[in-house]
């Protein structure tokens, strides 16, 4: 028979203000096994944790049950409190009596009899517990940063100047990421591209930092501190150790004007063989082989023909025939590479609202109707306008420009219900730039409200209206038509209360920040979940930000939620502290709250081996006996294996079927 | 062979003949069976729901029931078939006016009716692909302005078809027809008619705004799948051409006499204004001119 202590607390008035914690105290001592109870106002100080453990010790106390906040604020600090009194930190339970009771209970009678149940539960529960012992595991000090972005490049640097060893993959054949399309950078009107290709060069030249780009991540393994992760090198047909970065094959293809590049928005054309843009990071080219002729055209050596016929050629090869160092490798195949990491940093950033669905403006079809990322490469110097702002349909300087936000953002009917967050302040730069560059145009810019909510953002928002006299309108656009060589616009001024029509030359469209359209694969194949809308779920969005629910795994930047740059490097950094945390252990205790599975109760069925969600299941054969054995670093402690074990051979320690009946017997005995 | 129970509606048999002639011959020619709903009733359309909401979804609801005798009910005006969706949604959740209307012996189960507009039900058989080797007499080179109207598409939540900004079935249903579809920007723009007797210049301006259009858009014709818009945007063009002098005067046709004749449905049947006859078969002309130049 053990000896229980029970300790109800009173989180101030938090508790105590619902439930009569004198009574729950004064009953608990008749509970069977029960041979101390008190309360006290809290638990969790220091003082309140003395009691504890003074009390432990007179009333020889082996087991201990709390009544207080939930286990997830203070099952960790109690824990270590009997462990200071000398027991096994494992013989705790704890009774939630404020979340689950004193929060959400109206009715003081019903709180005070509910907190006696949960109370009486507990010490059931308790009875049964067995002694744990954390397991161990040692930590590969590797990061692998997935996404070459700005989130990705701030956090593999900070990890690599800790010392740490980090590879980063990027799917695109160059790093930077959106931040590398964007022109000017608010509030501070400074050029993007100038403050990111430093640090575009310094992830290629860190000596800790392996850069895999043009590569995908296939699969992950393992558990924290022991990921395995095979990573897709796909075939770029350039040989990087021999390419020196002329670029005459890339001058010379002739689809160079044919596809639609990816890095400008698809508004200028690469060729089957290309650098996505001048500051690319490597600067080696690849090949598409989508579009690529030689690729395409079928291999000599399948044909076959008749007698006397000449075999048909590849078609062109002109980028191998022009590369003088004979970097081109049309053999080249994908590359599986497998490498072990002992944390992975998800960096994989954002899409952005596709605006067909907005019949209304068009659907896409009007092409003075552009959108905020058009923009940006239409006035950067080396997009494909030069720097010049034209409209699309002419060529011509615009004389009034329109910009409408919250486009896809805050639309629960065909967009998202969220705020995408950096819309009006884009919005506002963009305003800026075009009076910048165009003195005379005027520039009308439709909002439902501003939120700029960030250091210096609402001023550089005034400054749009009163230094550079951008027009806002608070108002909808409810549609766009092409009349007479320019467009109309059908709006409401909310605040004069009166339907609006004008005419515009260009109108650039605020479109909403959206999950990638492979975020939702990723996270499967990581196994860690997302949002409603594909974004990374964290675990908790205040105090564990950047934690995401598998351990050893982190996010940052815009891969969690539409943020900005500020933001995203803040993530970046916060990520790189919490890789450089893990790092610092040698070793890493194993929850010991895990499953196992008794081989001699196991009937060898499998069902627990199909259910396990981390693979930390397997079969294993004794002396001709088969039975399930559990990976117990791999476990992560769902209790999944044990549900659907049928004979109840799986187990998971610490919440044993054993202690789970007990504590339901206890509410309905005594 | 599919049968749709076939809702007329007040306005095709008075102001819109040509409409339900050709509607009947185009479903005819396509092998789709129209069964006339028996003693249907008015839709309430127009009026009712802004007296009695309740009473708007019964009377609607009387012509559902009936309805559900023969099948899913196709409507060919816009009004009645807003009037009838909105009563089948209103139903669905009320089970008091169901209640009420069963008092009165009429039963109505509520999905046992699907409502549909002609366009729609048009547009399926297209999907079906059942226009395939029936457009014998296509309609080359006319250019069209398919005119949806507020009705036909929105609200959204009802409508329950196409896109209520920027629909295109009719647009199909035209390109299927041999037709070339323009694109214009006031195809969902509100033709007026409903405050024609309570402001008038304002009515007039929005349907100069939508012929106007039109015409800048390069249309031959106007395709209109609602009496009412259909009737608005005929009347009111001799008068305006007077007051504010159109860009130039267009025909407006029911998208279903435009089909119908590619369709080579009886002429009698389609009742197309000879005019316009003659300027399709001159589109075709050209057509073939440039075929044999080159």
């Amino acid at each position: 028979m053990s000896s229980v202590g029970v300790f109800i607390c009173h989180c101030g008035t938090n508790i105590a203000g619902k439930v009569d914690v004198a009574k729950v105290s004064d009953d608990a001592i008749n509970i069977p096994g029960v041979v101390y109870s008190s309360h006290q106002k809290y638990s969790c100080s220091e003082a309140g944790q003395k009691v504890i453990i003074d009390a432990i010790k007179e009333n020889r106390i082996d087991k201990v049950v709390i009544g207080s906040c939930s286990p997830k604020m203070h099952e960790n600090t109690f824990r270590k409190t009997i462990e200071q009194a000398g027991l096994n930190p494992y013989m705790l339970e704890i009774a939630n009596l404020r979340e689950h009771v004193s929060w959400v209970t109206a009715d003081k009678d019903s709180a005070t009899r509910k907190a006696f149940d949960l109370v009486k539960a507990a010490v059931g529960k308790v009875s049964f517990a067995k002694p744990l012992t954390p397991g161990q595991v040692t930590v590969e000090k590797r990061a692998l940063v997935i996404g070459g972005g700005i989130a990705g490049i701030q956090a593999a640097l900070d990890i690599a100047n800790m010392g740490y060893e980090v590879v980063m993959v990027e799917k695109e054949p160059s790093i930077g990421g959106r931040m590398a399309q964007l022109d000017k950078t608010f509030p501070t009107l400074d050029c993007s591209a100038c403050i990111l290709s430093p640090r575009m060069v310094d992830v290629a030249q860190h000596p800790n930092i392996r850069l895999l780009t043009y590569s995908e991540v296939e699969n992950v393994n393992g558990y924290v501190g022991n990921f395995n992760v095979t990573i897709r090198k796909k075939a770029k047909f350039v040989d990087e150790s021999i390419c020196t970065g002329c670029l005459e094959c890339v001058t010379k293809c002739p689809l160079k004007k044919k596809i639609p590049n990816e890095f400008e928005n698809g508004k200028a054309p690469r060729g089957a063989i290309y650098v996505p843009f001048a500051q690319a990071v490597p600067k080696v080219p690849v090949i598409d082989k989508e579009h690529c002729q030689w690729l395409l055209s079928p291999d000599p050596d399948t044909i076959e023909v008749a007698e006397g016929e000449k075999k048909p050629k590849r078609k062109c090869g002109v980028c191998a025939k022009k590369c003088e160092l004979g970097a081109i490798d049309f053999d080249m195949q994908d590359e599986l590479i497998n490498e072990k990491f002992g944390a992975i940093v998800i960096a994989t950033g954002f899409n952005l609202f596709d605006h067909k669905k907005y019949g209304e403006y068009g659907a896409g079809e009007i092409p003075d109707v552009i959108t905020g990322l058009d923009f940006e490469r239409m006035v950067n110097s080396s997009g494909p306008t030069e720097g010049k702002i034209v409209r699309p349909s002419n060529g011509e300087k615009p004389k009034k420009v329109a910009f409408i936000q919250c486009v896809g953002s805050r639309d629960e009917a065909k967009g998202i219900p969220y705020c995408s967050r950096i819309c009006c302040m884009y919005t506002a730069k963009q305003a800026i730039l075009v009076r910048e560059k165009l003195p005379d145009a005027e520039v009308y810019v439709f909002y439902m409200d501003i939120r700029a909510g960030g250091k210096g953002y609402e001023e550089f928002v005034l400054r749009a209206q009163r230094e550079y006299g951008a027009n806002y309108v608070r108002g909808r656009v409810s549609r766009i038509y092409e009349q007479d060589g320019h467009l109309v616009l059908k709006a409401a001024d909310t605040i004069l209360g009166m339907p609006l029509e004008m005419e515009a030359d260009m109108v650039i469209l605020a479109t909403g920040s959206i999950a990638r359209e492979d975020s939702v694969a990723l996270a499967n194949t990581i196994g860690i979940t997302t949002d409603a809308y594909g974004f990374i779920s964290e675990v908790h969005p205040k105090l564990k930000p950047v934690e995401v629910p598998r351990e050893g795994v982190f996010a940052c930047g815009a891969a969690l939620s539409p943020r900005d740059i500020p933001d995203t490097v803040a993530t970046a950094g916060a990520v790189a502290a919490k890789v450089g945390v893990l790092f610092s252990n040698d070793i890493l205790m194993s929850d010991p709250m895990v499953a196992n599975v008794d081989p001699m109760v196991c009937v060898a069925c499998g069902a627990c081996v199909e259910v396990c969600p981390y693979s930390a299941i397997t079969m294993e054969e004794f002396r001709g006996k088969k039975f399930a054995k559990v990976n117990e670093a791999m476990c992560q402690g769902c209790g999944t294996c044990s549900a659907a074990c049928r004979p109840g051979a799986a187990q998971l320690r610490g919440q044993t079927d054993e202690q789970i009946l007990k504590s339901i017997e206890a509410v309905l005995q005594w | 062979m599919q049968t749709y129970a076939y809702f007329p509606g007040c306005s095709l048999e008075t102001s819109a003949k040509e409409y339900d002639s050709s509607t009947r011959a185009v479903f005819d020619k396509l092998g789709i069976g129209l069964e006339e709903v028996p003693d249907w009733s008015c839709c309430g359309s127009s009026q009712a729901h802004k007296v009695d909401r309740d009473m708007a979804a019964a009377i609607a609801g009387r012509n559902l029931v009936l309805a559900s005798e023969i099948g899913d009910i196709v409507a060919p005006c816009a009004s009645c078939f807003m009037s009838l969706k909105e009563a089948a949604v209103e139903l669905e959740h009320d089970s008091e006016i169901r209640d009420m209307l069963k008092e009165n012996g009429l039963e109505y189960f509520p999905g046992s009716v699907r409502v549909i507009s002609t366009v729609e039900a048009a547009h399926n058989a297209l999907e079906k692909g059942e226009f395939e080797g029936k457009v014998t007499k296509p309609l080359k080179n006319l250019k069209v302005a398919s005119y949806y109207g507020c009705l036909l598409v929105r609200p959204p939540k009802i409508a329950q078809f196409d896109d209520a900004e920027n629909p295109m079935s009719m647009d199909r249903l035209m390109e299927a027809a041999g037709a070339t579809p323009v694109k214009w920007s006031h195809k969902t723009e509100c033709c007026g008619n409903a405050y024609i007797m309570v402001d008038k210049d304002m009515t007039l301006n929005l349907v100069r705004n939508i012929l106007n259009a039109a015409v800048s858009a390069g249309a031959d014709v106007v395709a209109a799948a609602c009496p009412l818009c259909h009737m608005n945007l005929v009347m009111r063009q001799p008068y305006m051409m007077q007051k504010y002098g159109l860009k130039s005067e267009i025909p407006i046709v029911y998208f279903s006499q435009l089909l119908g004749t590619a369709l080579n449905a009886d002429e009698q049947d389609l009742d197309i204004d000879g005019e316009v006859m003659r300027l399709i078969n001159k589109r075709r002309q050209e057509a073939n001119e440039v075929k044999e130049v080159g």
